[in-house]
């Protein structure tokens, strides 16, 4: 074993631990098989998302081809980005997370791999069926049906590993990040689930139709994203800054309140379903301030992290939390007020959609990612200034592209609500924000393809550091642990 | 790359140590949001949603209201319904607009019939048919009328006949199905289509 | 929360109750809903696509053409209008009727009839005032109308309601507005040659469109011995070299077929409007209500 490695145990901890790393090394190639596809993912969304918008810049650039109008590409920008990049990832995190606080390796590593590996090709299928025009017609839930299997499959193998950590956790008493962790592993499968079985495979009638969609996208976005989010926080900001969390009660209270108001918060405002959805969907997204200010209250004393140089990846958990808050201050406040009638239908809800996926799930998963990464190989990053780049490119590019698209599609609305303005005049007026934003995902694309460069060359050393090990010494403990040679 | 940075990074990784997690409590202003925004919410709830009403949408906040909104012809469903199930059942003998054909069948249009205050009577005709003489404003018939309205749901019979009793100038008040519905028991049992001096005799 | 046991049950429970709440309840009252009748008439709503109409759904769904386009009309209230059809024969009783309702004398209100006596008044006031003109011998009738900046537009007569879908699969509800609503496009423009040059060419017309061109619809062939009776006429630039014709392939005929379906133009119990409409000129007429000679 490495120095490195050794000298690990000695830290303060209670002495029937297992040694973190011990568990880092468990971690390690079931979380390979999620980063580098996550990385990978996102990497080509932002690409996508790109490509998408030439539509707005050049309309009659990709008239002759099927696969290259916005229809088809936005559908796979939004997939690759959700589906591609923020669920595995926000396993990989809890997974990771588990293990760490139940004091014990993951269990059934060959799970994940596998789990991994069908999530991968689904996603792949999937794409190629976008592409190809076998989307569902349910925004977020487009994938068709052969590649939602494959989805389905892996969220079940990552699960049943995820929950067998709990199982065999040497700490009997659950920390708040555990809680948070353990359920997002149970939330996928539900979901999709329901969404597949009754939009695709016996799809109910109707605007019924319309009520399953806005259920389950509430609980894909709402729910799952702030279940990843927090169960990051609430590990990192206290590990980083070596200070308790403060209060269990308030993790408890955020937990609830998010779990109960979350998955009614989906049916938009201006839907054609009955009163009663949309006036309960209202109530709720304005209840969504409960769990928002609980986790700020406990996190607010361990904020000031990412000091030290060692704190980088900390810059991404602030920016994401913070983006957070600021999401759930602008659905409170459009839901609570007559704001929503003027943002729906309109920029607003892409640029919402984009702070809540990019600016909170991504950011967040991004640190925990720059976090777990040299923990579970045992190795630096490869080009840790890369990571930092990464982090301004995209936080400036998000805020490019967010902001415009918020006031633009304020804008929109305003405009539409006036019907003595020509509706020509009102979408042409919506092209000069998309346009602008177009520059911000420039940036973005630049910061997302340093994320699968570190990953890349990480797994590359690891694997000719352990083939080296084996040829070099037979039988040698296969610590694939030190840096580059 | 940056030599510090590159060492932080590994360094950190063996000397994680999670800190145990504090019991402050909730604060008090926090646990009185839920039942702020819970009264707030179902006040809310209660002013727009109509109840779980299926049919309410946005913007319109009961069904009292919407039902004020109906057009004012055309607002009875009972008619509205009648008129459909006249259509597709009688229609063929008697006219679309009641007048009835010759040698087929009588018109309905100012029956004594169709108007009479024994409502028993004309509910019994579609229920069990109609065969024999009988005598329809003064015209003498002399046919056999099948149990048309022996399938019918008695809403859908109470709907037609009213819908007779008040279309093509006809008026008389309508009928209803309960009345349809103490008829059919009345009559259970019989298979053979009624006589008009049999109807006469019913009270 | 310290048992793994209670974690699960209380997050079981908070998925049940959503669930519950949000997918079995609105199957219940609207997957199971039946057609519903159109107002004052007797026909069922909604009917099922034509056979075309629902292959172009499946194409309208393939190009994610609800990534840009909402089908959903927003109401925003409703009005009503009273609107005095003859003064019958005594015309000094009507004018006494009028001074009841504190109308203007002004102008003869009684010639150039049927005219808008009250605009956008409540029920009451509406019921009150046909009453008192009838009694006059008057004829007053009522009219109902959806408002909203959707209706204004000419977007539709009335706001959609959770019927209006129920023949649909997926639904498609879009929820974009980066072009014109469409839940109403089969009424506001019945060509379906304008559709087809519009899927083509958007610009070309209508002016300053910022949709892209879906040229992949279509087929640039040889003319054979005779031209294709669908082939699209163009002028231009966008006119192929001689000998050679655009035809719509099977895909654009099924989408502009299922365009030419989306109609929610008739009055349900749970969105009322009197038909004949309110003559609501849309104002935005640029847009696609714009016919092309």
């Amino acid at each position: 074993m490495s120095p490195s490695l050794q000298s690990a145990p000695s830290a303060p901890e209670s002495a029937a631990d297992l040694p973190a790393t011990g568990i880092d090394r468990s971690c390690r190639w079931p979380l390979l098989g999620l980063y580098p596809g996550a990385a990978f993912w996102l990497a080509l969304s932002a690409v996508v998302y790109l490509v998408a918008s030439m539509s707005f810049h050049a309309p009659a650039l990709f008239a002759d081809y099927a696969w290259l109008s916005y229809g088809r590409m936005a559908p796979v920008a939004n997939h690759l980005l959700l589906y591609g990049f923020c669920i595995p990832a926000g396993w990989a995190a809890a997974l990771w997370i588990l293990a760490r606080l139940g004091r014990t390796p993951l269990a059934q590593p060959a799970l994940v791999i596998l789990g991994a590996k069908a999530w991968n090709l689904g996603i792949l299928v999937g794409t190629i069926g976008l592409l190809a025009g076998d989307a569902s017609g349910f925004e977020h839930f487009e994938f068709p049906l052969y590649a939602g299997w494959l989805l389905l499959l892996a969220s079940v193998l990552v699960g049943v590993s995820g929950l067998n950590t709990i199982r065999c956790r040497a700490v009997p008493e659950l920390h708040p990040a555990q809680w948070f962790a353990g359920l997002s592993l149970l939330w996928f499968p539900w979901i999709y689930a329901t969404a597949m079985g009754l939009l695709q495979l016996w799809p109910v009638r109707g605007m019924a139709q319309g009520a399953v969609h806005g259920w389950a996208l509430a609980q894909l976005q709402v729910v799952l994203l702030a279940l990843f989010g927090i169960a990051v926080g609430f590990y990192f900001f206290p590990v980083l800054k070596q200070k308790a969390l403060p209060s269990r009660h308030l993790a408890l209270f955020a937990l609830i309140t998010l779990i109960l108001c979350g998955p009614w918060t989906g049916v938009p405002l201006q839907a054609p379903v009955p009163a009663w959805m949309t006036a309960i969907s209202r109530v709720m997204s304005v209840c969504l301030l409960m769990p928002m200010l609980a986790v700020l209250l406990n996190l607010r004393s361990l904020c000031p992290v990412g000091s030290a140089p060692g704190m980088e990846p900390s810059r991404c958990l602030r920016f994401g939390i913070r983006a957070w808050v600021l999401w759930t201050v602008l659905v409170v406040v459009l839901n609570s007020t007559a704001l929503w009638k003027t943002a729906a239908l309109t920029l607003v809800q892409p640029a919402l959609f984009q702070w809540l996926v990019q600016g909170f799930g991504t950011m967040v998963l991004l640190g925990a990612i720059y976090l777990i990464l040299p923990r579970i190989a045992g190795a630096s990053l490869p080009f840790p200034a890369l990571a930092r780049i990464h982090f301004w490119l995209a936080s400036i590019g998000l805020v490019l592209v967010v902001v415009p698209l918020l006031v633009g599609g304020f804008q929109q609305g305003t405009r539409l609500a006036d019907a003595r303005i020509p509706f020509v005049d009102v979408a042409a007026g919506t092209l000069m924000p998309i346009r602008v934003a177009s520059m911000g995902q420039l940036l973005l694309i630049l910061g997302h393809l340093l994320l699968p460069v570190n990953v890349l060359v990480l797994v590359l050393r690891l694997v000719r550091a352990q083939i080296r090990q084996v040829i070099d010494e037979p039988g040698g403990v296969p610590a694939a642990s030190e840096g580059p040679a | 790359m940056n030599d510090s940075t590159a060492s932080s990074f590994a360094a950190s990784s063996g000397r994680d140590t999670e800190p145990p997690v504090g019991t402050a409590p909730v604060p008090m202003w926090l646990m009185v949001l839920p039942i702020l925004l819970f009264f707030g919410g179902a006040l809310y709830f209660d002013w727009t949603a109509a109840w779980f009403n299926p049919v309410v949408h946005a913007p319109f906040t009961s069904l009292k209201q919407i039902e004020s909104l109906q057009p004012s012809t055309g607002g009875d469903r009972l008619l509205i319904r009648g008129k459909v199930v006249y259509e597709q059942v009688c229609a063929l003998c008697h006219g679309v607009d009641g007048a009835g054909k010759p040698g087929q069948a009588p018109t309905f249009v100012g029956s004594e019939w169709v108007l009479t205050d024994n409502v028993g009577q004309l509910i019994r005709i579609p229920l069990q048919g109609l065969a024999g003489p009988i005598t329809v404003k003064g015209q003498e018939w002399n046919l056999a009328m099948p149990a048309m309205g022996a399938a019918l749901p008695d809403e859908d019979l109470a709907a037609v006949l009213t819908y007779m009793r008040n279309a093509w100038g006809n008026q008389a008040p309508p009928v209803t199905t309960e009345q349809v519905t103490a008829t059919r028991n009345a009559t259970k049992g019989r298979t053979q289509p009624w006589s008009a001096v049999e109807l006469k005799a019913v009270q | 929360m310290k048992h793994a046991g209670m974690l699960f049950l209380t997050g079981f429970v908070a998925l049940s109750a959503s669930w519950a709440g949000f997918i079995l309840v609105p199957q219940l009252q609207i997957g199971r809903a039946s057609l519903g009748m159109v107002t004052g008439g007797s026909d069922l709503y909604p009917q099922p696509r034509p056979g075309l109409a629902a292959q172009g759904a499946q194409v309208y769904r393939a190009n994610g053409c609800y990534h840009c386009h909402s089908r959903q009309v927003r109401q925003e209230g409703a009005a009503m209008d009273v609107i005095l059809a003859s003064a019958g024969t005594n015309q000094a009783q009507v004018l006494s009727a009028f001074k009841l309702l504190d109308l203007s004398l002004a102008d003869n209100p009684l010639v150039g009839l049927p005219r808008d006596l009250l605009v956008d008044v409540d029920k009451s006031r509406a019921d009150f005032a046909q009453k008192t003109l009838e009694d006059a011998g008057a004829k007053a009738m009522i009219r109902i109308r959806a408002t909203g900046s959707d209706i204004k537009r000419g977007w539709g007569q009335r706001g959609s309601v959770a019927r209006d879908y129920l023949q649909d699969q997926p639904i498609l509800l879009g929820w974009q507005r980066l072009g014109p609503d469409l839940a109403n496009i089969g009424v506001r423009q019945p060509d379906p040659v304008w559709h087809l040059k519009h899927l083509y060419a958007p610009d070309k017309v209508v002016e300053r469109s910022s949709m892209p061109p879906y040229r992949f619809l279509f087929e640039k062939r040889k003319i054979r011995q005779t031209p294709s009776p669908d082939a699209l006429v163009l002028e231009g630039d966008l006119a192929p070299e001689p000998g050679f014709e655009i035809v719509p392939t099977g895909e654009a005929k099924a989408l502009v077929a299922y365009l030419l379906s989306l109609k929610t133009d008739v009055p349900l119990f749970e969105a009322p409007f009197s038909a004949p409409a309110p003559a609501a000129v849309p104002v935005a007429s640029a847009t696609n209500a714009t016919p092309v000679p």
